[in-house]
C-alpha cells in the first residue's frame, strides 16, 4: 500500500501529505471495514428477522397497547442503538444494532396516538432517520436510515396520499444514485458514503418494483409509462453502477431488467402479439447492433 | 507493516482511506478514481457487448414465446409448428455449424435449448393434448439434457436446473397430491443437492461455475429451511427426519468445503440457515408466549457470535 500512496503522490498535480499514523489507527481501530459481504448480509438479515420476532412478542404481550410505554421504550431503544453504533466494534454489534433500530422505530410508530395521521407517522420516521444520519456513521444504521426515506414515501402512496409520492420516491433515489456516482470524489471523506450508496441503490430498485405493482397495491393508480420507467430505471442503475464499478448496483440493475422483462408477460394493458413483436424487433435490433460493432471494431485479440 | 496485511487489495478502499487522512486535492482524487477504479473503455465495451448479445438474444427468444402464447387464430396450427421448428433449427444449425465467435456460439446454442420449450409448447397447444403444465417442463428438460451435457456453459446449466425445479413443483401441485408437502420438499432439496454435487464434481475448478454453485447452494438451503421450519407445524413432522438427516450431511459437507477452500460464503450460508431453522423450531415447540422472546434472543445472539467467528476466521486466513 505504501507503494501505491507514493505512486498516487507522484501523479498528483498538487502534492499532498498523508497522516500515516491516523491512517494506521483508522485501519486497526475498526472491525467493520474488512467484513465479508456475506457476513454483512447475514448480520443484517439476522437483525431484521429477530426484530420482527421481538415486535411480535411485544404485540402478543399487549405491551404495545400502552402508547406512552411503547413510544418511550422505542425512542430509548433508538437512542441506545445510535450510541451502540458509535462504538468501535461495529461488526460485532451489527446484528444488535439493526434489530434495536428496527424494534425502536417500530415501537415508536405503533405507540403514537391513533389521531396521528399517516403523513405525520411518515414524518416521525423521517425525523428519526435524519437524526440517525446526523448522529452516527455506523454502516447498518446509515443504510437503514437511507432506505427508510423511499420507504416512507412509498408508505404515503399506499396510504392514499396520491401517486406523486411514488414518483417522488423514484425521483429522490435516482437523483441520489446519480449524485453519489458523479460526486464520489467530493463526498469521499465521509464514511457515510458507502452505506448511503447501498441504501440508495436498494431504495431505487424497491421503488421501481413498487411502481410496477402500483395499480395492484393501490387500485386505480394511474401511472403513465409504468412499463417503460422500471426498465429505463434499471438500465440507468446498471450503467451508473458500472461507470463507478459498483458490483451491488450493477447486480440489482441486471436483476431489475430480468424481472421486469419477465413481468411484462402478465401486463394486460397490451396484448401479447404487440408485446411479442416489440420484443422480437428490439432483440433483432440489439443483435444487429452487436454484429455491426463486432464486425467493424473486432476485439484486439482477434483483429 | 503489520496493519497493512488486513487491508483488502482494493484500490477504491485505499483511495477512500487515504482521502480521509491526507490533504489530497479533490481533482487529483477524481483522476485517480477514474484511472484506477472506474470503468475504462474496455469495461464499457465488454458491458455493451454482453448487453447487446445477452439482452438481444433474450428479447428475441422471449418475443417468440409471447408470440406462440398469443395463440393467434389467423395463423394455422401447421404454420405455428413450422415457425417454432424453423426458429429452433436455425439457431441450432447456426450454433453448431456457423463460423461464430465462441461466446456468440454458446449464447445461440442456449437460445436453441430454450426454443425446444417453444416447440413443445406449440405442439401441446395445436394438438390440445390436454397435458398438464409439468409435462411441458418435463419433456423440455429431457430434450434439453443432451445440450446441457454437450455444452459446459453455466447459464445453460442454470436454465436446466430451473426447468427441473419447475417440473417438480408443477408436478407436485397438479398430480403429486399423494406426496405430502414434507416429502415433496425433501425430494426437491435432494434434487438440488444432487445437482450441486454433479456441478461441483465436474466444474469446481472453473470460475464461471462458482456463482452457479453458490446460487444453487443458497436455493437448496432455502428449500431445506422452509421445509423444516414450516414442516414442524405439520401433523406428522416425523416425515421430516430424512430432510433433517440429508440437510445435516449437506451442511457438514459445505462447512468442510468452506474451511478447506477458505470460503466464508458457505459457512455464513449454513450458519444462517441453521439458526433460522432453530428459531422456528423453538417457536413451534416452546409452548409459551415468552418463547418469542427466547427465539428472538437465540437468533440475535447466534448471528452475532457466528458473524464474529467468521470475521475472526477470515482475518486469520488473510493474515496467515
Amino acid at each position: 500500500m505504501d507503494d501505491r500512496i507514493d505512486r498516487w503522490r507522484e501523479r498528483a498535480e498538487t502534492p499532498f501529505t498523508a497522516d500515516r499514523e491516523a491512517l494506521a489507527a483508522d485501519l486497526s481501530g475498526r472491525d467493520d471495514d474488512d467484513t465479508e459481504r456475506s457476513v454483512r448480509v447475514l448480520s443484517g438479515l439476522g437483525g431484521f428477522v429477530s426484530s420482527l420476532i421481538f415486535l411480535l412478542f411485544l404485540w402478543l404481550t399487549d405491551l404495545l397497547t400502552q402508547p406512552v410505554v411503547s413510544v418511550a421504550l422505542g425512542l430509548a431503544l433508538v437512542a441506545v442503538t445510535i450510541w451502540l453504533g458509535r462504538q468501535r466494534r461495529q461488526a460485532f454489534l451489527a446484528t444488535i444494532t439493526v434489530c434495536g433500530y428496527l424494534v425502536g422505530v417500530g415501537l415508536t410508530v405503533v405507540g403514537l396516538p391513533p389521531d396521528f395521521s399517516d403523513p405525520q407517522l411518515a414524518g416521525v420516521v423521517l425525523a428519526l432517520a435524519a437524526m440517525t444520519l446526523a448522529a452516527t456513521r455506523n454502516y447498518y444504521l446509515v443504510f437503514l436510515a437511507t432506505v427508510s426515506v423511499p420507504a416512507c414515501l412509498l408508505f404515503l402512496h399506499v396510504s392514499r396520499e396520491g401517486a406523486g409520492w411514488l414518483w417522488l420516491a423514484v425521483g429522490v433515489t435516482l437523483a441520489g444514485v446519480v449524485a453519489v456516482t458523479f460526486l464520489e470524489a467530493r463526498l469521499i471523506r465521509s464514511r457515510r458514503l458507502a452505506p448511503v450508496r447501498t441504501g440508495l441503490v436498494t431504495g431505487l430498485l424497491l421503488s421501481l418494483v413498487w411502481l410496477h405493482w402500483a395499480d395492484w397495491i393501490v387500485p386505480h393508480t394511474v401511472i403513465p409509462g409504468s412499463i417503460a420507467v422500471p426498465f429505463l430505471g434499471s438500465i440507468l442503475l446498471l450503467l451508473l453502477s458500472h461507470r463507478n464499478q459498483h458490483a451491488l448496483g450493477a447486480g440489482l440493475g441486471v436483476s431489475g431488467l430480468i424481472y421486469f422483462t419477465g413481468q411484462s408477460y402478465y401486463d394486460l394493458r397490451w396484448n401479447l402479439l404487440d408485446k411479442s413483436l416489440i420484443l422480437m424487433g428490439a432483440g433483432a435490433l440489439l443483435l444487429a447492433t452487436y454484429y455491426l460493432i463486432r464486425h467493424n471494431f473486432p476485439p484486439r485479440e482477434e483483429a | 507493516m503489520e496493519y497493512l496485511k488486513r487491508v483488502h487489495d482494493d484500490p477504491r478502499y485505499l483511495i477512500h482511506l487515504l482521502a480521509r487522512h491526507s490533504n489530497w486535492r479533490r481533482e487529483d482524487i477524481d483522476r485517480t478514481l477514474r484511472t484506477e477504479v472506474y470503468a475504462d473503455r474496455g469495461d464499457w465495451r465488454r458491458l455493451g457487448q454482453y448487453l447487446l448479445l445477452g439482452a438481444g438474444a433474450a428479447f428475441l427468444v422471449s418475443g417468440l414465446f409471447f408470440f406462440f402464447a398469443y395463440n393467434w387464430a389467423a395463423v394455422s396450427g401447421t404454420a405455428k409448428i413450422a415457425t417454432a421448428l424453423t426458429a429452433f433449427t436455425v439457431s441450432a444449425a447456426a450454433g453448431l455449424f456457423a463460423p461464430l465467435p465462441a461466446e456468440v456460439r454458446r449464447v445461440v446454442l442456449t437460445a436453441a435449448a430454450v426454443l425446444i420449450g417453444a416447440v413443445v409448447a406449440v405442439l401441446g397447444q395445436v394438438y390440445q393434448t390436454g397435458a398438464n403444465a409439468y409435462d411441458l417442463f418435463l419433456v423440455w428438460s429431457l430434450l434439453a439434457l443432451p445440450w446441457v451435457a454437450a455444452l459446459h456453459y453455466a447459464p445453460l446449466w442454470l436454465l436446466f436446473v430451473v426447468l427441473v425445479n419447475v417440473t417438480f413443483i408443477t408436478y407436485t401441485q397438479q398430480l403429486g397430491v399423494e406426496l405430502t408437502y414434507l416429502v415433496s420438499g425433501m425430494l426437491l432439496f435432494g434434487f438440488n443437492l444432487l445437482a450441486w454435487l454433479a456441478i461441483w464434481a465436474a466444474f469446481r475448478s472453473r470460475a464461471d461455475f462458482d456463482w452457479h454453485l453458490r446460487f444453487l447452494a443458497f436455493w437448496a438451503v432455502i428449500v431445506a429451511t422452509v421445509n423444516v421450519s414450516a414442516g414442524s407445524y405439520d401433523e406428522r413432522p416425523r416425515q421430516l427426519l430424512f430432510t433433517v438427516i440429508l440437510a445435516g450431511a449437506a451442511y457438514a459437507g459445505w462447512v468442510l468445503l468452506g474451511l478447506r477452500q477458505r470460503s466464508i460464503y458457505y459457512l455464513a450460508l449454513v450458519g444462517g440457515g441453521s439458526l433460522i431453522t432453530l428459531t422456528f423450531l423453538l417457536l413451534r415447540w416452546a409452548p409459551f408466549v415468552n418463547s418469542f422472546l427466547l427465539a428472538g434472543a437465540v437468533l440475535l445472539m447466534g448471528v452475532t457470535l457466528l458473524a464474529q467467528q467468521l470475521n475472526t476466521l477470515n482475518r486469520r486466513w488473510r493474515d496467515g
